[in-house]
């Protein structure tokens, strides 16, 4: 059952124009390392490498790729009527939830770790740079995950969860989660700087900039449980009305 | 309303309803014979009442829902399917409620209004999720059957995108009847068919009726429901305005007050004459025109001619003024 939802949603989701420019985007921090590195430039890459994987793929790449892929995965049904084939089936909603959130979790990770990883690869130098990658890598999975299904929560929550999910990106995360130390316990972003720091062995969680690795992990799965209970239980209350 | 179709309100004389399904909810059945069962329901939308009070039963065969657009034809399906919650009252199939309650599906094939069909998946793919999704043995033999009973395997490997709307509406029966539901919902089932594929749709569905199935179909067109029902529920601004044998309200519906409005070569004449033909009960003269209110529509068209003949008039106009839908409507809601 699960798996038949999960094919669905694959081939609704790949098939959109929309998923196509993401796929897109995706390959813009990539573009960038590989115009750095030709660029010649040899000093402080491991600072550059840092910059373009925080702000260009942590901050943007990712969150963008979620709320695509966590809008549409339940919402754009709902929206356009079809998601009718799925509810009038007996399936348990907590099924249905959790294959339209793997699957476009998944892709959004398809999407962002590949370039989270190339990106750190190209730019980073010796086993260090690796390092680095791999934990930019491990955090961008761990975002994508996050806004996927918290946005597939807000979309059943709300017509305009794009829209909302825009504002939220743009203003919580992108602004006030990194003004004030007390907004980091709810900033995804801060999450997957948290688990790239504890891999990467970078020292931001020292700094007290933040926040710990463990920590970092055990907020990112407080939050993916909530944000999966209140998807399974609006879905669950969910009603479709048709104006005749 | 003087055709009340079901016993509606009656102290239930049956023993609580037996589960359907493990794990139901059994509530007491009013009418234990039903199949669907609606108690005193109402939805409400703010201030807006979609759905008012409504109780009927329904059992096999075919019911007609019959209403014009926004009576709530769909609010009430859609309260049947369990898809809306009600405001106010239950809906209840095999002795459950619906809301809530995923199990139901087994029971019940819906066909959405909505043309809305995924359209990447071809009309044989679209015929297998729906046998997936219902977790039957052998999805593929399904699917094949409901294709083949709908008439789709000519196109059945075209994407569904791409198809005509009496396509896809054939398309959307095949899911709803992939798992050989007892209980068969259908909004607006004949819209975009041609005439062969309504015909066709109707055989279908009389066909399955006589296998003992439960089936109700909306529809705002009289002739739709005329050709197709035996049973009747009309629904008219959120309230059950009757419902019974179709042949009943049919014949209220026929001997309902008419009133006509005409033009003659000279209408005061005319009225004279027409004043004293027994299905004439009203008469106006006005400077342009003349009204004329009859309770019996056939008695008084046949003897409108020879009326004007005998006297030698023309008459250039004819009109009746209240024959669309939602007058009819109306006055069903008024007795």
């Amino acid at each position: 059952m699960i798996a038949t939802i999960a094919r669905l949603t694959f081939r609704a989701l790949t098939g959109r124009r929309r998923t196509l420019l993401v796929a897109l985007l995706g390959g813009l921090p990539i573009l960038i390392a590989v115009l750095v590195r030709v660029s010649g430039r040899t000093s402080n890459l491991d600072a550059v490498a840092t910059v373009i994987l925080d702000r260009l793929v942590i901050s943007t790449l990712v969150p963008l790729v979620g709320l695509v892929f966590g809008t549409a995965a339940l919402g754009s049904e709902l929206e356009d009527g079809t998601a009718v084939y799925l509810l009038t089936k007996p399936i348990a909603r907590w099924r249905i939830v959790a294959a339209k959130a793997a699957v476009a979790a998944g892709l959004a990770i398809a999407v962002t770790a590949p370039a989270a990883f190339a990106t750190g690869a190209i730019l980073g130098s010796g086993s260090g740079g690796m390092q680095a990658a791999l934990g930019y890598t491990a955090g961008a999975a761990v975002a994508a995950i996050l806004y996927v299904v918290i946005f597939m929560a807000l979309s059943l929550v709300t017509g305009r969860a794009l829209a909302i999910g825009l504002v939220y990106i743009l203003v919580w995360e992108g602004v006030l989660a990194g003004l004030f130390e007390g907004t980091r316990t709810f900033s995804i972003r801060q999450y997957a700087l948290g688990v790239a720091d504890a891999i990467s062995g970078g020292d931001g969680a020292a700094l007290g900039e933040r926040l710990a690795g463990p920590t970092a992990l055990a907020l990112a799965v407080a939050a993916l449980v909530i944000a999966l209970l209140i998807a399974v239980r609006r879905l669950q209350g969910y009603e479709i009305g048709e104006a005749d | 309303m003087t055709v009340p179709a079901t016993p509606t309100g009656a102290a239930p004389a049956e023993p609580p309803g037996v589960p359907a399904w493990p794990g139901a909810r059994p509530v007491r059945p009013l009418d234990p014979t039903a199949a669907v069962e609606l108690q005193d329901v109402s939805r409400w939308y703010g201030n807006v009442v979609a759905v008012n009070d409504i109780s009927f039963a329904l059992r096999p065969g075919i019911t007609g829902l019959l209403g014009p657009n926004g009576a709530g034809k769909s609010t009430l399906l859609h309260l049947m399917a369990g898809l809306l919650r009600p405001s106010a009252g239950r809906v209840v199939i095999g002795g459950v409620p619906t809301w809530r309650d995923p199990a139901i599906y087994r029971r019940i094939g819906l066909v959405p209004e909505r043309e809305a069909v995924y359209p990447f998946l071809t009309g044989r793919e679209f015929a297998v999720l729906n046998a997936r999704l219902q977790g039957l043995p052998d999805p593929g033999a399904a699917a094949a059957r409901a294709i083949a009973t709908v008439e789709l395997s000519d196109a059945q490997d075209r994407p569904i995108g791409g198809y005509s709307k009496g396509m896809r509406q054939r398309a959307k029966i095949a899911g709803a009847l992939v798992h050989e539901p007892p209980i068969l919902l259908l909004d607006e089932p004949f819209n975009g068919m041609d005439p062969r594929q309504r015909l066709q749709m109707m055989q279908l569905l009389r066909r399955m009726a006589a296998e003992g199935r439960t089936i109700l179909f909306s529809s705002h067109i009289l002739e739709e429901v005329e050709r197709l029902a035996q049973e009747v529920l009309v629904i008219v601004a959120g309230r059950l305005a009757a419902s019974g044998d179709f042949r009943e309200i049919r014949r209220l519906m026929t001997d309902r007050p008419h009133t006509f409005t005409i033009r003659s070569s000279d209408d005061r004449r005319l009225a004279a004459g027409l004043v004293g033909h027994p299905a004439v009960y009203g008469v106006e003269l006005t400077d342009s025109r003349l009204a004329v209110r009859t309770s019996d529509f056939g008695a008084f068209t046949r003897a409108l001619a020879g009326i004007a003949r005998a006297g030698g008039l023309s008459l250039l106009e004819v009109r009746p003024t209240d024959e669309d839908l939602e007058s009819v409507f109306g006055y069903l809601v008024r007795r």
